[in-house]
């Protein structure tokens, strides 16, 4: 009898259990003041849910509940450190992954000139494509630059010519407000032995087929082998054909950045 | 909150979640902190989506006879009339496509509703049971609009004297006020860069708690806070509301409730939550949401931390003090029901 009523117990419990599981965490709050760092970022992590605990990785490995558990602020100092985040308590399901890359300073960078952007974007003056600031989702931001137009171009001068190799630029694909990766982009480097901009590296880009939440989108273009140069012309093509399953009908997508790095 | 409650609330509490306690230690969770916590129902509606469906379920209210009343932009049915046990009375209503802001007033002892249609850019005066008493067209006497589209009323909030105050909150973000019968007396608000601008003046409501000094508390979304201003238009001050997209104010007793859409940091990913505001306009509870902290007399920026909600949209607190949340683009979900613990 004692028996069948342990039993009963435990079937009940794990008929409960099987309901527990129906409730999902939301994920960590983290708090920094830039994606962008000279030296160091610092980042904050909340979760003011009793029992709870964050849990968090920047190896690149899936979050888990064995990784590290965050206590403090954290420092983050390797170029392209993705912090990814879960959030984990009992009687619930872990949250959804939250990731955010980091992404350090690259070589001095002595001025930039720029296609003229949209009067909604225009960035935060002559430095925004390289004052460490940005990486925030909201369009609206000051940090953003944005075109509405087909080909954008940018002229990138370092303080001396340095061995470049790759470039770093920071986008923002939010499909919901039409804001789309370029198609391609290309950049060329100034060769100052024949006095011309000659091709560096290249990249196409394809749209998600579907709608996806608003995401920071830093694009790495690496070179064959490292060149030196002072001068760096990045060409940015838009979208041609737009998505017909997105609401409205444009003619033109958006293309937003916010910070440019060479390294 | 203490070591013993938390466990009541999270711990052993989620365990009963979406299933029947079947000891005393087992129970649903529980929502909230301080002394307003709450016990979900997302089982509350009895309609029938065959029959009754619904799309966004914007606003809810409770009318004198003590039935909750829901307005969704379904015009198979756009107000739909329930008990409190969640058991479908009646419906009404088909040409109310943007519906959205729903007040009730007790208009000389007889129940009025006020009805926002995004859709047609008009606000309507309905009888409790859906005959049209009166239609504000788009707010031209202000001399801030020029065609009907420019106007997108979100709310109206009427005061004592029946007073209307309409929230232009989809479209320019002004507060119209007009008499009892409709006629323009003036407006204030709009978009722009100082305190008594709005952004996004999604909600409205007379505040009424201190009898001699009765004002307005109107949402300002995009901003995360309410901001509120004398019955003449007057700026007095903003209740920061950091991170929380609030919807309408709603006012029961002491306190204050609104649904909150979204956070900030997480827009477009279903984290909404509740809020509730003691009477001296401080958070006392969040439900689904995080804790609320003040640090030098400064709330602490506030987030979803339990997804038991996706987008709230408004929250109804009927005469038991129980809670009705009405969600917007949540899977057509009909409103769920959370009853007080004490």
């Amino acid at each position: 009898m004692r028996k069948l009523f342990y039993l009963l117990i435990i079937l009940v419990l794990s008929q409960n259990c099987i309901g527990q599981i129906s409730v999902q965490l939301a994920p960590a709050l983290l708090k920094y003041s830039s994606v962008f760092f000279k030296d160091a970022a610092k980042v904050e992590m909340k979760f003011a849910q009793e029992g709870a605990n964050i849990f968090y990785t920047l190896d690149g490995q899936l979050p888990t509940e064995k990784s590290t558990i965050y206590k403090k602020p954290i420092k983050i100092n390797k170029n392209l450190t993705t912090l990814q985040v879960i959030t984990s308590g009992p009687s619930f399901i872990p949250s959804d992954i939250i990731s955010t890359t980091f992404i350090k300073d690259g070589l001095p960078i002595q001025s930039e000139q720029h296609s003229a952007p949209n009067e909604k974007y225009q960035g935060n003056g002559p430095l925004t494509l390289f004052d460490n600031e940005g990486g925030i989702l909201n369009m609206k931001s000051p940090t953003w630059i944005g075109y509405q137009q087909d080909t954008i171009e940018i002229i990138i001068e370092l303080k001396a010519a340095r061995k470049v190799q790759s470039v770093l630029i920071d986008f923002l694909q939010d499909y919901k407000n039409w804001v789309f990766l370029p198609q391609l982009i290309s950049i060329d480097y100034f060769n100052a032995d024949t006095q011309k901009f000659e091709w560096a590296v290249e990249k196409n880009f394809e749209l998600n087929k579907t709608m996806t939440a608003p995401e920071c989108r830093p694009i790495l273009l690496t070179a064959t082998s490292k060149i030196v140069t002072n001068q760096l012309k990045i060409k940015l093509y838009g979208i041609k054909n737009l998505p017909d399953w997105l609401p409205g009908k444009r003619r033109h997508g958006w293309i937003l950045f916010d910070e440019i790095k060479v390294y | 909150m203490q070591r013993k409650s938390f466990i009541r609330n999270s711990s052993l509490g989620a365990i009963g979640f979406l299933s029947q306690p079947s000891f005393p230690f087992l129970e649903d969770p529980l929502l909230g902190h301080n002394n307003k916590r709450y016990r979900l129902d997302t089982k509350w509606s009895k309609a029938d989506v065959a029959t009754n469906p619904v799309n966004d379920c914007h606003e809810m209210v409770q009318d004198s006879k003590g039935r909750i009343i829901l307005l969704t932009n379904e015009v198979k049915n756009n107000v739909i009339i329930y008990d409190k046990a969640g058991k479908l009375l009646t419906t009404w209503g088909h040409e109310y496509p943007g519906a959205h802001g729903l007040t009730l007033f007790n208009e000389n002892g007889t129940d009025i509703l006020f009805i926002c249609d995004n859709s047609r850019h008009q606000v309507i005066k309905t009888t409790i049971d859906g005959t049209v008493l009166l239609v504000l067209d788009y707010p031209k006497e202000t001399g801030q609009y020029t065609k009907a589209s420019e106007y997108v009323p979100t709310e109206t909030a009427i005061a004592p004297n029946g007073d209307i105050y309409v929230a232009d909150g989809y479209g320019k973000d002004f507060i119209i006020q007009y008499d009892a019968k409709g006629r323009y007396i003036n407006h204030f608000g709009g978009k722009g860069p100082d305190a008594k601008h709005l952004s996004n003046a999604h909600g409205i409501c007379v505040d009424q708690r201190d009898p001699l000094h009765p004002c307005l508390i109107v949402t300002s979304r995009q901003q995360n806070a309410f901001k509120r201003f004398t019955l003449n238009g007057v700026y007095i001050d903003t209740i920061p509301l950091p991170g929380a997209w609030v919807c309408r104010p709603v006012i029961k007793g002491d306190y204050l409730y609104a649904a909150v859409l979204q956070t900030n940091t997480l827009q477009g990913k279903q984290s909404g939550f509740v809020t509730i505001l003691d009477k001296n306009l401080r958070v006392v509870s969040n439900l689904g949401g995080s804790q609320p902290q003040y640090v030098d007399q400064k709330l602490d920026e506030m987030y979803q931390t339990v997804k038991y909600f996706q987008y709230p949209h408004d929250v109804c607190v009927d005469d038991e003090e129980n809670l009705y949340v009405a969600q917007w683009n949540s899977g057509k979900v009909y409103p769920y029901k959370l009853s007080p613990v004490i």
